[in-house]
Parts: C-alpha cells; sequence; structure tokens
C-alpha cells in the first residue's frame, strides 16, 4: 500500500532528476576542458625562452631580470622546468639572437656576418647555440669565440663569419642543418642590467649572406 | 539560433575560467614542485666546489652554459651552519660566481674585479646567525668577509672560471678547486 502511494511522485521527481545529470557531465567536461587548455596554455607559455622582460638592441634579446632575484614568474617556471642557471647580473650581460637583423630566423643552410662594435666590457664570448641553449655537437669547427682571439684589420674592426663550411678570418662554425642561435655574453660590462641602457648599447648587426 | 549561443556561452566562460585557474596555479607552482630542477640537476656538496661537465666534449651541465669558461657548483645549507665562500683572485684569468637562491634565483653575483682587498669572501648566513654573529663583533672593526642572508636556507653556488685560451682547461679547473666553499662553525663564535 504505502509503494503504491509513494508511486505518483516517483514519475515528476525522475523527470527532474534528468537534468541535474546532464548538468553534472557538462559541468565535468568544462572542468576536464579547462584544465587541458590550462595545461595547453602553460606548455605554450613557459619552456619557449621567456615570455616577458626581453630589452632588444637590434636582432640581439636580453632579459636583465633573470640574472638578479626578481624574474617573473614564466621566467622562473621556464628557468625551472629546463634547469637553466642564469648568468648573474653582477657576472655580465647575457644576449641572444635568434635572427639576422632583418628578421629572419637564423638557419644552418646560411652564411651571416657580424660586424660593429662590441659594447664595453673586460671581454665577451661569443657562442652558437643549437635549439633549447644545447652545444652544437656536429658542427665543422670552432663554435665559440672569446674576444681576446678575435683577428682585427688596420682599423681595429673585426668581423666574424658564421658558417657551416672553413672560412678565413673569423670564423664559428654553424650547424649542419636547422636553426640555431647565437649568444654575445658581456662580462663585466660596463652598462647596468637595465632595459633602457641596454637599448642603448651598440650590439653588433647581423647580416645574411649566401644560403644553399 | 541565439537561443544555443545563450546554451553554451556560461559553459564556454566557466571553460575558460578554469583553464585560466590550471594554467596560473601551473605557472606559480612550478618553481616549487619541479623534482628535476636545476638544483637538483646540477648536484654537488656543501663541501667543495665540484666541476660540472665539459661543454667542449659535449657533457652541458645547463641550458646556454658557456663552453669558454670552466663552471663548478657548490650547495649551502645554512640548517648544517653558514657557508664561507672564499676566492683569491687569480693572475690574469677571470673568475665570477653567481649565489642561487633554491628556486633557482640568482640573488648574488660578482666577479674578481668587483672584488674587495683583492679577496671574494662571502658568508652566507640565515637571520639568526647573523644576528648571533654581530653581537660578538668587535666594536670597533669591520667584518672581513660581506655577510649575505640568502631568501631560502639551501641553495646553491655557481662558479665559473676563464678558458683564456684553448689547452688551458687545466688552470681553469684548478682555479675553481681553489675556491673555498664550506661550512664555517667558526662564524658562530
Amino acid at each position: 500500500m504505502k509503494l503504491s502511494q509513494a508511486a505518483p511522485f516517483s514519475q515528476p521527481l525522475d523527470e527532474e532528476m534528468r537534468t541535474p545529470i546532464s548538468v553534472y557531465a557538462l559541468a565535468l567536461a568544462t572542468l576536464l576542458a579547462g584544465f587541458a587548455i590550462g595545461l595547453f596554455i602553460t606548455d605554450l607559455t613557459v619552456g619557449r625562452l621567456y615570455l616577458f622582460g626581453a630589452a632588444r638592441s637590434g636582432a640581439w634579446i636580453a632579459w636583465p631580470k633573470t640574472g638578479a632575484l626578481d624574474p617573473d614568474p614564466y621566467a622562473r617556471a621556464t628557468m625551472t622546468r629546463d634547469g637553466i642557471a642564469p648568468l648573474g647580473n653582477g657576472e655580465g650581460l647575457f644576449f641572444l639572437a635568434q635572427t639576422d637583423d632583418a628578421g629572419r630566423a637564423l638557419s644552418g643552410n646560411c652564411d651571416y656576418m657580424l660586424t660593429g662594435d662590441t659594447p664595453a666590457a673586460r671581454f665577451w664570448t661569443l657562442t652558437v647555440y643549437g635549439p633549447g641553449g644545447r652545444l652544437v655537437a656536429d658542427a665543422a669547427g670552432p663554435t665559440h669565440l672569446l674576444s681576446s682571439a678575435v683577428l682585427r684589420n688596420e682599423k681595429g674592426q673585426a668581423s666574424i663569419t658564421v658558417a657551416r663550411s672553413a672560412r678565413a678570418g673569423n670564423w664559428l662554425a654553424a650547424p649542419r642543418e636547422g636553426s640555431f642561435a647565437l649568444a654575445l655574453t658581456l662580462y663585466d660590462a660596463s652598462a647596468s642590467a637595465t632595459p633602457s641602457a641596454i637599448a642603448n648599447l651598440g650590439m653588433p648587426k647581423i647580416t645574411r649572406g649566401d644560403c644553399q | 539560433m541565439s537561443r544555443r549561443i545563450l546554451f553554451w556561452a556560461p559553459w564556454a566562460l566557466a571553460c575558460l575560467f578554469v583553464a585560466g585557474i590550471v594554467h596560473l596555479s601551473a605557472v606559480l607552482m612550478m618553481p616549487f614542485v619541479v623534482k628535476s630542477d636545476v638544483y637538483a640537476r646540477l648536484g654537488g656538496t656543501n663541501d667543495g666546489v665540484t666541476l660540472l661537465g665539459d661543454p667542449a666534449n659535449g657533457k652541458q651541465a645547463f641550458p646556454f652554459q658557456d663552453p669558454a669558461f670552466a663552471t663548478g657548483v657548490c650547495r649551502f645549507d645554512l640548517d648544517a651552519g653558514p657557508q664561507r665562500l672564499r676566492a683569491a683572485i687569480p693572475g690574469d684569468g677571470m673568475l665570477s660566481l653567481a649565489i642561487y637562491d633554491r628556486t633557482g634565483r640568482a640573488f648574488y653575483s660578482t666577479t674578481d674585479r668587483a672584488a674587495l682587498r683583492g679577496r671574494i669572501d662571502i658568508a652566507l648566513v640565515s637571520p639568526e646567525q647573523l644576528e648571533s654573529l654581530e653581537a660578538s663583533d668587535p666594536e670597533d672593526a669591520t667584518p672581513q668577509e660581506l655577510r649575505l642572508t640568502p631568501p631560502t636556507r639551501t641553495g646553491f653556488v655557481v662558479v665559473r672560471a676563464l678558458i683564456e685560451r684553448p689547452g688551458m682547461e687545466d688552470a681553469a679547473q684548478a682555479a675553481l678547486r681553489a675556491v673555498e666553499c664550506r661550512r664555517d662553525k667558526s662564524l658562530l663564535r
């Protein structure tokens, strides 16, 4: 008897229940999609070098805040994920060029010429890096150069060629294939590590030559 | 059509909201949850400088390591006592060091050129250790060492010595080994 009395009420209750279940399903889908999108954006923004805080001078980019106590959260996450020990601002200034002066990505298929003065510093190093800041293992020659080893002409000017095969004068070996980056590090630089000081530094020009 | 948009819009907004929260917390938490961070990868001890790889032979310790330098690392743990960092200035080489907190922020860095009285002499102390150190300082003498309080109680120091010419790697590595980086109980007089 009690069951049959309850029966009339069960019908409307059941119908009301149907909507919440689909709402729960949608909410769950929303949560999962949000999680996936959030992690995807994180992967996009962390690990493609540093997103913010870049100071530019020509094709050269420095991130003055990574060498001090106050890197932004994205730079911190990138340094953590990739295990980077950044050069301290008290040691020097680290510049990276991933393109030539015209904005084209540096490629192992092309020759590049670096001309012009470097900013005042005790000395500098110029290094060829492959993707992810890895040193190039299969290059046909030297992949780093110290300022004291640079050959200069009678006027005291220097030019450096970056190419796959050996060149006369100052030569750095580019990787056999793929894109690469050039790092110019100024040790005991006289310029301070602020964006405005960096923007006014005269950095070498990077000109693309022949491509294969 | 507009009814369909009205139905989906709140869900899409909620989805973006969740994505934003997940993204921000992932970025902010990364320095504290990633196990293979730079501190773990570089290793080292709090008793002496450990040489890090040899980039010229393809052994790279971290991305963008400068192959023109011999690189070494040592750790500090202030719970085990204050850490003393001392380096004599090499003849015509270059020596530089950066001190990082546990999450890899370079809170102090210097080169041999900036050193006072021809020596790099740094004491890494916790705020409590600094207090007891200052309490026992003689009245009219300035301390010999530069005293720093790191943002975290553990961390690491990266020391770099210039390889002046190819073939002089040994001299640079010897300069690194000569750097003193150890616990210094004598600072707790």
